[in-house]
């Protein structure tokens, strides 16, 4: 049994599993980490401020270079999976609160699997947890078309809309890139506990290092 | 009998379920919209069939979109999908848009005008069958699982998901050791002027175990290969790893190397597929000997051949309602190198939408659909074109010497007299290939050559009359193994074989008990890295050059271990002191740093990995049968 499942290879599930280590196992669906802030081209605000954890401080400069945030921040991200286990393209299916534990249904390549846990904390965001959303498309020389969609559209859709947006502005710089995750602009309300499950939005921090900052102060705390 | 069959803890369990309310029915389901099963989608909803399609990412296009996978090794042209690739091309251009992310949206709005639905984010954990009989499927989108009644089920996944749920036979891996094509990672990288797509190769993975793919996503994303990271700005890594190979389907028609080296085709093709054998790893020697055959023992990895694809190596053997139309279907893994290129993909999706279009329409089982009604879409739309067909041919664009190539059809020496011209140049590979063809009527020839006084037609013949079975040809053999012969041939506009290595080849191939000690020298001697061959890492017509990996000393080595391993297998007496030296040598933990420092996640440590568990397992293997 693990102590804790964090549901999201986020950031800050990245900072909660470090300080968990062994006794943490991070499901992500994707096979990808830290896509919430750059899959999603959101690469949030307020850079000069500093975090208040030493890892993130480094973190923090690593993603910069020469003074920019680098549009591959995130491969600075997995070497902080390091010490828990991770399993990337799993999906979970179910969770069902027992006594003292959890006892989560996840799918991937293998299958079904059970596994159990004390504690789930769940780092994703989504539709459910979003006031709003943004599509982005990534231009050459690295800026970023933001287009916000109603939560009810799909990628489908969202794609179509940025791109036909950006015709009518009349933007002509080279589309590099189109996200592969939503830009979520998570409620103010959805860090909560809620049926035992703790949520824990990583989108709801400014920008990424802050999130990974925050995973690192709840980590210690679910250490305790 | 309906029956659910799905995947638990990693085996497939079955069982039945009674009556099925499906919550929704189609006429075809797609199992992945990758590269194949976008197009599957899209041609199938085109003919007026009723289409869902499921995908894991959120776009579609797989390796050819996510992947950033844009260019593709020969192939055929021809084919529906090239309006297709029009289409995006305009688009990009329109819009100011890379071609992935064009081929993106164009795909995404042809789908959507067709009527074809997608499902993103979305997975199948299940597959209904009535016996063989595939009927549809579960379908898994966030935590809600529904299912899906279908006429035909398309398995478009790439890792044969849908078809091994559903218990169908299948095979994967090298037979040395069950690893697979090493994997990549791709980036979009920027120069100064220009975007473009940049690929690493890693090492192997097993795609099937989630803490293996895990283990290789957190190696590869954050590694940083030192010579690449000077040289180009990286923009993004792209979302999907690059898998080259997975597991295969046995199906109702296969095709194989070997039968492919006879001369026997299938005659219901639906279409050829045409491309070197590459199997993108250096480590060559660990790949079979039908393989090892042409692209070490003859020197011709490089040569390009035509393999006319059946139509029913996508259905699954004793299956119906079913085709697997990807990189998954029916071909030996000597083959596979060869039949999974981008336009592969996209023939194989157009093959499997007629077929089922024709199969729904006309209510006839998959089985029972004729080929020529097929065979006359496929025809018309220049997918299958007779004239695709053609010899073995030497193509590309550039020799090894980075002179302009001539493109040629090989036509095979038939009469021993004239392998002598071409066995005095550095070129020999089409005359020892020919001389295996010949057989027996070669050698005479060939041993009378052994004699001669010019070096490269006495070795050369040597080469060739090895490949007739000719034992002749071993002393000249191990004269090359002790000198470490280090000429490189010139057959092949890319990855030539050191003379040397073709002859330890050889010597494995004809079991020679009496070069055992010379090889076992080779393997395990601590001096052995500093011989003067093994310092010349600029030889122009090696293989692709790495900083900090010594390709012709892992060559040399490698080459060694298989024909040691060849000798034991063949001469139970040699065993014992055959694994006394696999032990003496791999067992040290400091094995394999004159080959390469690089850690054993890299391709290049994953080579010297895969060297030492070769060595070991066979020595294993052996202590067991004893």
């Amino acid at each position: 049994m693990y102590d804790v499942i964090v549901l999201g290879a986020s950031f800050a599930g990245a900072g909660i599993a470090s300080r968990l280590q062994t006794s943490c196992l991070v499901v992500e669906e994707s096979l990808r980490a830290g896509y919430e802030f750059f899959a999603a081209f959101a690469f949030g605000t307020g850079w000069e401020k500093l975090p208040t954890q030493s890892e993130s401080r480094a973190l923090r400069e690593a993603m910069l270079e020469k003074g920019e945030i680098s549009l591959a921040g995130d491969r600075h991200l997995y070497p902080y999976f390091r010490g828990c286990d991770i399993l990337f393209g799993t999906r979970l299916f179910q969770i069902e609160r027992e006594k003292d534990s959890f006892l989560c249904t996840l799918h991937n390549a293998k299958g079904f699997s059970t596994l159990r846990a004390k504690r789930i904390v769940d780092t994703r965001a989504s539709e459910r947890n979003s006031r709003a959303k943004s599509y982005n498309l990534l231009l050459e020389g690295g800026e970023v078309f933001s287009l916000p969609v109603p939560l009810t559209f799909d990628f489908v859709k969202a794609r179509a809309a940025a791109f036909a947006e950006r015709e009518k502005r009349g933007e002509e710089k080279t589309v590099l890139l189109s996200a592969e995750e939503f830009d979520y602009h998570v409620k103010q309300d959805a860090s909560c506990e809620k049926d035992g499950i703790l949520y824990f939005p990583s989108k709801a921090f400014e920008n990424p290092f802050l999130a990974f900052d925050a995973g690192l102060l709840l980590g210690e705390e679910l250490t305790k | 009998m309906i029956e659910l069959s799905e995947y638990q803890n990693g085996l497939v369990r079955r069982r039945p379920v009674g009556e099925v309310h499906f919550d929704r029915e189609v006429d075809v389901l797609v199992c992945g919209l990758g590269t194949a099963g976008a197009l599957a989608a899209l041609f199938s909803a085109q003919n007026s069939l009723s289409v869902l399609g499921i995908e894991e990412l959120t776009c579609v296009g797989g390796t050819h979109t996510a992947g950033g996978v844009q260019g593709h090794y020969f192939g055929n042209a021809g084919g529906r999908y090239k309006a297709i690739d029009r289409a995006v091309r305009e688009w990009a251009e329109e819009h100011h848009t890379l071609i992935g992310e064009s081929r993106k949206v164009v795909l995404e709005q042809a789908l959507c005008r067709a009527g074809a639905e997608i499902c993103y984010q979305s997975s199948v954990c299940g597959v209904y069958l009535d016996k063989t009989r595939v009927i549809g499927a579960r379908v898994l989108k966030d935590k809600e699982v529904f299912s899906v009644k279908a006429r035909v089920v398309m398995d478009c996944t790439a890792e044969a998901y849908v078809a091994a749920m559903a218990g169908c036979e299948m095979q994967c891996g090298r037979e040395s050791d069950g690893q697979m094509q090493p994997y990549s990672m791709v980036s979009m990288v920027y120069n100064g002027e220009k975007y473009r797509y940049n690929n690493i190769d890693f090492g192997r993975v097993d795609q099937y175990d989630p803490v293996s793919l895990s283990e290789a996503i957190l190696f590869s994303r954050s590694y940083e290969i030192p010579e690449q990271s000077r040289k180009e700005k990286l923009i993004r890594p792209m979302p999907l790893i690059g898998i080259r190979e997975g597991r295969r389907i046995v199906a109702e028609e296969g095709v194989s190397l070997s039968a492919l080296f006879r001369g026997e085709t299938t005659k219901s093709p639906m279409y050829y597929a045409y491309a070197d054998l590459d199997k993108h790893g250096w480590d060559i020697a660990f790949d079979g000997e039908i393989l090892g055959d042409w692209a070490i023992g003859a020197n011709l990895g490089a040569y390009n051949v035509t393999v006319p694809v059946p139509y029913r190596a996508i259905l699954p053997k004793g299956y119906e309602g079913l085709l697997v139309p990807c990189r998954a279907l029916g071909v030996d893994r000597d083959i596979s190198s060869c039949v999974r290129m981008i336009p592969d993909m996209k023939k194989l999706a157009e093959g499997a939408a007629e077929w089922a279009t024709i199969a729904v329409q006309n209510k006839l089982s998959l089985r029972e659909v004729p080929y020529e009604a097929l065979r006359a879409r496929l025809t018309e739309s220049g997918c299958l074109k007779d004239g695709d067909d053609r010899p073995v041919r030497v193509d590309g664009k550039r020799n090894w010497d980075g002179t302009a190539l001539v493109p040629r059809d090989v036509f095979w020496i038939t009469n021993a007299e004239a392998l002598e011209a071409p066995l005095r140049s550095e070129a020999p590979g089409e005359a020892i290939w020919s001389a295996k063809r010949m057989g027996e009527t070669a050698q005479p020839k060939l041993r009378a050559l052994l004699a001669s006084e010019n070096e490269n037609l006495r070795k050369n013949a040597a080469l060739a009359l090895a490949a007739t079975g000719d034992r002749a040809a071993l002393p000249l053999l191990r004269d090359m193994l002790a000198e470490r012969d280090g000429t490189m041939l010139k057959d092949c506009r890319k990855n030539n074989n050191l003379r040397g290595c073709m002859a330890i080849y050889w010597l494995g191939r004809l079991a020679d008990r009496d070069a055992t000690d010379g090889l076992m020298e080779l393997i395990g001697d601590p001096k052995e890295s500093e011989r003067e061959i093994y310092q010349n890492q600029n030889l122009k017509t090696t293989r692709y050059k790495v900083a900090d990996f010594n390709d012709v000393l892992f060559q040399f080595t490698s080459q060694a271990v298989m024909a040691l391993i060849r000798i034991g297998k063949v001469h139970p007496k040699d065993r014992a002191r055959i694994a006394e030296s696999f032990e003496r040598t791999f067992s040290s933990p400091d094995y394999g740093r004159h080959i390469t420092a690089r850690p054993q996640n890299s391709s290049e440590g994953n080579m010297v990995l895969a060297l030492k568990r070769i060595a070991l397992s066979a020595k294993k293997r052996w202590e067991q049968d004893q």
